[in-house]
């Protein structure tokens, strides 16, 4: 046993044995015997240091190793989310649909993309509606025989665990007879919900108050509170330790990136800068670049945004262009609705009538039965018709309701940020714009508008808040221009191409980069820390191989 | 631990994280290749081996 006193003496020996590894070829296995045990002599000699100075290393480790994500993290995240809840309550009276998300209810019955969809919309909006002190019952779904025959089945079913399976079937049955269902469904929905406008707004407006109340907010200040603790939640997760520490261990390759004097991170940094320029910078300026660049990095995001939604924008623009044309004929649309449902109504009383009177007829009175069985099938055929119409009014009444409202709000400086708020309202004609401008699978269209509506609540949104909604080309010559004058000059790439990837990607890099700098891990303890977190699961691997072993002997 | 040379212990506890790491990263990487040193021995050849003479003389 050679006496090690020192971690020099150490280390000398570990070279000395490094130099012996290379064994001289030898064939005869007696020598190589003798050359074995004396690696086995080493290796039992250098686990026995190994073990001592593992347990060492380990505490030291663990005084500065992050292990969880800070708790204030997520609680700050709730907190946002609290009000962002508040925030989506809030609005005008007329767009109480929208603010307790009955717009989208409505559209996605009539547009749902399977029956269980459909079953599971109706269920929420029953039990919505129950929250706000309506209880809905089957014979509130009257709005034809079909929608009625088919919420029969609905509400006998519903707590049944199989009844998006019952309520499959009972679909089937009925849609050979009225292929026009879901519309029927989607009607009679948006009918209980005109129906019920007060008491809908009313609630809305308590749960409100008693939110704001509760947070100790107004219904003015509540969008700067939400922005507010946003920011800070967004800063938080970015500069927390262990996330940063958690982005190292998944992304081993990118670690290179964030040492100062390499060429990874002199290339990333060059995709902005003139990489000598910053290191050559005193602290405070390389302090403001890097605060510049996560300036930078937000201002992307939002160019990203309005690009990808800039064919949105200019289907809002051209709207506003035209309004000079555009009529308000809600009133007259609106009476033509009434009249219509009057007629529908009178025509499914004859249906009801009708079906009252087979009924009353035994079998025997077949030919009599027939007759009124061709009569119920003539009035249904008007019904459906009629139902037809009453749908299309209503899809123009909508659209002209948006038109008007438009170009009653919108004037020159509307900005991007309230443009996309005031088109977040109209659920059915987002959706419908979406898809006509990118033709696209129905699936992927709903993320793309839960997208757009989503911008509403992007904290950082100075550009969009600043530029009007028609002049989607400025936001890129604006961020090129003010960051020029920093010295960051760049072009940026159009949206869909890999070089705008490969951008956003480098000043993800530097914004880490930038946090990792004011935090009280630097990347030479992160790349050591991962580092003996790969030795202890080798270590691990190694106890489990001889555990094993033994078992087997 | 008693087979570890107590001054050793101190001054790697005393040591900053930095070379306390070093060094153990240095004993570590050292361990691995010295295992895949060891040389894989048939004992079939070290089984002493019959010679022709050997083989003559028995007979």
């Amino acid at each position: 046993m050679t006496t090690i006193t020192s971690i020099e003496k150490l280390s000398k020996y570990l070279d000395k044995i490094v130099k012996e590894l290379p064994k001289l070829r030898s064939d005869v296995a007696s020598e190589q015997v003798t050359y074995n045990q004396k690696m086995e002599d080493y290796l039992t000699e250098l686990r026995n240091y190994e073990e001592v100075i593992y347990e060492i290393v380990k505490e030291k480790l663990a005084v500065i190793t992050p292990f969880d994500e800070n708790p204030a993290v997520a609680e700050k995240y709730e907190e946002s989310e609290k009000y962002r809840s508040i925030l989506k309550l809030t609005g005008k009276d007329e767009d109480f649909e929208e603010r307790f998300g009955f717009d989208r209810t409505v559209y996605e019955i009539g547009h749902a993309k399977d029956v269980d969809r459909v079953n599971e919309v109706l269920k929420d909006f029953i039990n919505d509606m129950e929250r706000i002190g309506i209880k809905l019952v089957s014979s509130n779904f009257n709005y034809s025989t079909f929608t009625l025959n088919y919420m029969e089945s609905f509400f006998k079913n519903m707590n049944d665990p199989r009844y998006l399976l019952i309520m499959k079937n009972v679909f089937n049955s009925i849609y050979w007879e009225c292929p026009l269902l879901l519309t029927h469904l989607e009607l009679c929905v948006k009918n209980l919900i005109t129906n019920n406008k007060k008491v809908i707004i009313r609630h809305i407006n308590t749960l409100l108050d008693q939110s704001l109340k509760e947070v100790g907010s107004t219904r003015e200040d509540i969008h700067e509170l939400y922005t507010k603790t946003r920011i800070q939640f967004e800063d938080m997760r970015l500069y927390d330790p262990y996330n940063l520490l958690d982005y190292f261990d998944n992304n081993r390759q990118e670690t290179r990136k964030f040492y100062v004097e390499s060429d990874d991170f002199k290339n990333v940094l060059a995709s902005v800068m003139d990489p000598n320029e910053y290191l050559h910078a005193s602290r405070d300026d390389k302090k403001f670049i890097l605060k510049s660049i996560k300036e930078l990095y937000y201002d992307v995001l939002e160019y990203q945004k309005v690009e990808k939604f800039k064919k949105l924008f200019k289907f809002l623009s051209d709207i506003y262009d035209n309004r000079e044309n555009i009529k308000d004929n809600l009133k007259e649309k609106q009476k033509e609705i009434v009249k219509l449902e009057k007629e529908k109504a009178g025509l499914d009383r004859k249906v009801h009538f009708l079906i009252r009177k087979r009924n009353r007829f035994s079998i025997i009175n077949k030919d009599r039965i027939n007759d009124i069985n061709d009569k119920i099938k003539e009035l249904e055929g008007e019904l459906e018709i009629k139902i037809g119409e009453i749908k299309k009014n209503h899809d123009e009444l909508n659209f002209e309701f948006f038109q008007n409202s438009l170009c009653k709000t919108f004037n020159a400086s509307t900005s991007l940020f309230d443009a996309s708020v005031f088109f977040s309202k109209f659920y059915g004609l987002l959706y419908n714009q979406v898809f006509a401008d990118n033709m696209i699978e129905r699936e992927e269209v709903e993320p793309r508008v839960d997208e757009f509506r989503h911008i509403q609540y992007m904290a950082r949104s100075t550009i969009m808040k600043s530029l009007p909604f028609n002049d989607t080309k400025a936001v890129k010559a604006l961020i090129e221009k003010k960051y020029s004058l920093y010295n960051m000059n760049f072009e940026l790439p159009p949206i869909d191409d890999a070089d705008f990837s490969k951008f956003l990607d480098n000043l993800d890099t530097l914004v880490k980069f930038g946090a990792l700098e004011e935090n009280v891990l630097d990347i030479e303890t992160c790349d050591m820390i991962l580092k003996f977190k790969d030795y202890e699961e080798l270590k691990i691997k190694r106890i489990r191989e001889n555990l094993q072993n033994t078992e087997e002997i | 631990m008693g087979k570890v040379n107590e001054s050793l212990i101190e001054e790697v506890k005393n040591a900053s994280i930095k070379d306390a790491f070093e060094i153990y990263s240095k004993l570590f990487e050292t361990i691995k290749s010295t295992e895949a040193n060891i040389v894989e021995v048939n004992p079939e050849d070290l089984k002493p081996k019959r010679t022709k003479r050997g083989s003559k003389n028995k007979k």
